[in-house]
């Protein structure tokens, strides 16, 4: 876990869907993405990149309980066991969008977002990211962000687009 | 329509269609195209929005429009930019999030190339479905570059899907 200082900017996000892009590109790879807490802002910043089209097909927005179950069918067992916002179940969304998409790559993020929210054992700003390539098991990162809720989005989405270029060059090639 | 929308008028849009969701006891699905995310990130900065918003679909490619909202291959006709793809995303997502009492679609040539070839850049076309079978389609051309062309195709959606809302059975 860490505290960063500031949350990251537009510019910092569509700088990392760049080279994100640019590295999906190379792979001839596709990725689709599931977001709870982010909203869509994921998707936001891919789509800001001209071009994206090529490598980028959509994803979720699974805002609510009923969507991570029913668009991405991650297990309601899972969910009741460790919660809506868990290691597990970032990787079932991962996993899942990837799956439903039929695609290379598949990222995914739930977290507290804040300022309400906090569960015992869970604070505000703790949040799960996952990337999932096909045929590995998928990465989940844990992270707890001190923001504002829009901050907290911001850096959320900032790591989902980082953890997903790491998984692109942990499959070596280009 | 000269500039584009501030995010001051974004979250004020954002605000009102929450409140009309709530009101009504509502809940509302978005399927997204050129916006690619953007009208939930902008939902989803409400901390009560959890209340009236399931989710959505970003069906940023053709393909998925089909396979994922059930949009007709004969909508495509006229490319994936027409009042027909709009309406049958915004359908497509209501029947889809089957608790959801509204949905919201959005299709675009946000620039600075043409989608499919012969669109201009900047067609919009913004779509709201009800659960009584209601749609309302509106189609405008924004003039700007492409962040700002996906801001005011939010914002019309926004304010469309305020309008299903309030509006008479």
């Amino acid at each position: 876990m860490s505290i960063s200082q500031r949350p990251p900017t537009e510019q910092d996000l569509e700088a990392a869907a760049r080279r994100l892009g640019e590295a999906l590109r190379a792979h001839d790879w596709r990725l689709a993405t599931a977001e709870s807490s982010t909203g869509g802002l994921i998707g936001h910043a891919i789509t800001m990149v001209s071009g994206s089209s090529a490598y980028y097909v959509g994803g979720v927005i699974s805002y609510s309980d009923w969507a991570k179950q029913v668009q991405l069918s991650v297990p309601r067992e899972l969910m009741a066991e460790h919660g809506a916002v868990s290691a597990p179940v970032a990787a079932a969304m991962a996993e899942g969008v990837r799956d439903r998409f039929g695609v290379e790559l598949g990222a995914a993020v739930t977290g507290i977002a804040g300022p309400e929210g906090a569960t015992p054992g869970k604070a505000i700003g703790l949040h799960f990211v996952a990337a999932a390539r096909r045929g590995h098991p998928p990465d989940v990162e844990e992270r707890v962000f001190n923001h504002d809720r829009e901050g907290n989005k911001f850096a959320a989405a900032l790591l989902a687009l980082e953890l997903a270029l790491r998984e692109v060059r942990a499959a070596g090639g280009t | 329509v000269v500039r584009p929308p501030t995010r001051p008028e974004l979250d004020t849009a954002v605000r009102r269609l929450g409140t009309a969701l709530r009101k009504r006891n509502w809940q509302l699905a978005s399927a997204e195209s050129c916006t690619g995310g953007l009208i939930g990130h902008l939902l989803t900065e409400q901390v009560v929005s959890s209340e009236h918003y399931l989710g959505g679909i970003v069906s940023y490619s053709t393909m998925l429009k089909g396979e994922l909202l059930g949009v007709a291959s004969e909508c495509f006709a006229r490319g994936s930019v027409s009042s027909e793809v709009a309406e049958a995303m915004a359908r497509g997502a209501l029947e889809r999030f089957a608790p959801a009492h509204l949905a919201l679609a959005v299709t675009c040539s946000a620039g600075p190339d043409p989608a499919d070839g012969d669109e201009p850049v900047g067609l919009t076309y913004a779509a709201v479905a009800r659960r009584d079978g209601r749609a309302e389609i509106v189609r405008r051309v924004f003039p700007h570059d492409r962040p700002a062309n996906k801001r005011a195709a939010a914002l019309l959606c926004l304010e469309l899907a305020c309008e299903a809302t309030v509006a008479e059975d």
